[in-house]
């Protein structure tokens, strides 16, 4: 139920899309949400924010527009809330790394959210809030990757292989869609196939038979040889196939 | 290839276009479009793309309610918190001559004895209902962060309006609610705050 009398009190978002140009909106139900809610005393609205009974955005509205200059407990619940949010959007995508990489990536999605409090990036989490927490981890994902890639064990190696090129391998992902298709789709259509494969065989699928890479390229953004690139191809040809593999240690897949 | 440096922030806004395509449906030929507009951040985009086809798409929805797990070394996060946010702005009604004053309270439904007391922090914060904070903050021309926060940091401002030499410092805060119903104010406009209230 929208308060007739909170209608004009919201804060408005400020931030302008770079993109787009148009400037950031909330969606209909949370600026909703958010009028309903400034119709309560402050204390149930906050207990509201803790508790998760509201949207994520009107948490961080509230965190945002609701802040003392001392600190402050009811406060600092709805801050630890946000955090504790925004690592639940994070563990699906981060869930099946090693622990110390995982706690890494947190760390620096904490530090970007800490550069951004004081600015209108913020805007962004009261648009949508699980899109913009899972733009900051795979972001920071990938910066974790670069630069733990020297570090890839021997056992992620696979045999030698017999001389088929990444072009013949491509074969049993022949079904994917061409380039012009939307990536959303081809992602649907092989989330099953990637359960099954290492971080470094989704990658090598996603750079070279997904964007279209050659193996050199591909092998420079993962950092392995191009001949590993075609070897991590093969092994996700072969799985895609139902073929069986031979054991080896993938620290990062999720089981 | 020129290796000219792109700052974070411009990396952030290309990847922020990115994402928002990829999650309206853009093609890998798109993305390799918008890689080649973007040379120095090229490989950001390709990987970013990569790691987001890589993921599975589902998370937790917006729609979801969820209480997340406390995270860990939380007292580091909220002090690291505190020092990024900083302090803001708290002047509410100094320098304001009585009639404003007046004005004000009478356009948010309370009186002058009522809004002297949220100025001095005699009321407590957490009982306020938000929609008076935008009512005032709108009336004042104030963001309505600077209104809360000078409501909750009023507690600064109020020993020193009562403290009397030799006289009793009186600390004693009410609720809103005890607030409008002790006040002078019309009956619609005292059943309006109470119905909230109340409820």
């Amino acid at each position: 139920m929208t308060s007739k009398h909170s209608i004009g009190i919201v804060a408005p978002l400020t931030r302008i899309s770079k993109h787009t140009g148009e400037p950031y909106v909330r969606p209909p139900n949370v600026s909703s949400q958010i009028r309903a809610v400034l119709d309560l005393p402050m204390d149930q609205a906050f207990d509201l924010a803790r508790g998760g009974r509201l949207y994520p955005q009107t948490l961080v509205y509230l965190m945002r527009n609701f802040r003392p200059n001392q600190r402050d407990p009811r406060h600092d619940a709805i801050v630890l809330a946000f955090f504790a949010r925004l690592k639940s959007v994070g563990e699906r995508i981060v869930g099946g790394l090693p622990e110390t990489q995982r706690d890494w990536v947190d760390g620096l999605v904490a530090d970007k959210v800490m550069q951004w409090l004081p600015t209108d990036r913020m805007d962004a989490f009261e648009v949508s809030f699980k899109q913009t927490a899972e733009r900051l981890y795979l972001s920071e994902l990938r910066k974790v990757r670069v630069r733990t890639r020297d570090e890839v064990s021997r056992e992620d190696l696979v045999e030698p292989d017999s001389g088929m090129t990444g072009e013949e391998a491509a074969d049993a992902l022949a079904s994917r869609p061409a380039s012009t298709t939307p990536l959303a789709e081809a992602r649907a259509q092989l989330s099953e196939l990637y359960e099954a494969l290492t971080d470094r065989e989704r990658l090598a699928v996603g750079y070279h038979l997904e964007l279209g890479l050659t193996e050199k390229e591909t092998g420079d953004l993962i950092g392995c040889s191009d001949r590993h690139v075609r070897n991590l191809i093969k092994s996700a040809r072969a799985k895609a196939r139902g073929e069986e593999r031979p054991a080896r240690r993938s620290a990062g897949r999720k089981e | 290839m020129s290796k000219i440096r792109i700052s974070q922030e411009a990396i952030d806004d290309i990847l922020e276009q990115v994402h928002e395509e990829l999650e309206e449906g853009a093609s890998a030929t798109r993305i390799l479009q918008i890689a080649d507009e973007h040379p120095q951040a090229r490989a950001e985009i390709l990987s970013f793309a990569v790691e987001w086809f890589a993921s599975d798409g589902d998370g937790v929805s917006d729609d979801k309610r969820v209480v997340g797990k406390t995270p860990r070394e939380h007292a580091d996060l909220l002090d690291r918190y505190w020092n990024a946010v900083g302090p803001v702005d708290d002047n509410l009604v100094d320098g304001l001559d009585p009639d404003r004053l007046r004005d004000v309270a009478a356009r948010c439904r309370i009186d002058l004895d009522i809004l002297r007391k949220l100025a001095r922090g005699r009321i407590e914060p957490s009982s306020i209902p938000g929609i008076l904070v935008g009512w005032l903050g709108n009336e004042l021309s104030l963001p309505n962060a600077q209104v809360w926060t000078s409501l909750a940091s009023a507690d600064n401002r109020m020993h020193a309006d009562y403290f009397a030499p030799g006289g009793k410092r009186t600390g004693a805060k009410v609720t809103f609610a005890e607030a409008i119903r002790s006040s002078q104010l019309a009956d619609d406009d005292r059943r309006f705050w109470l119905d909230r209230l109340e409820a």
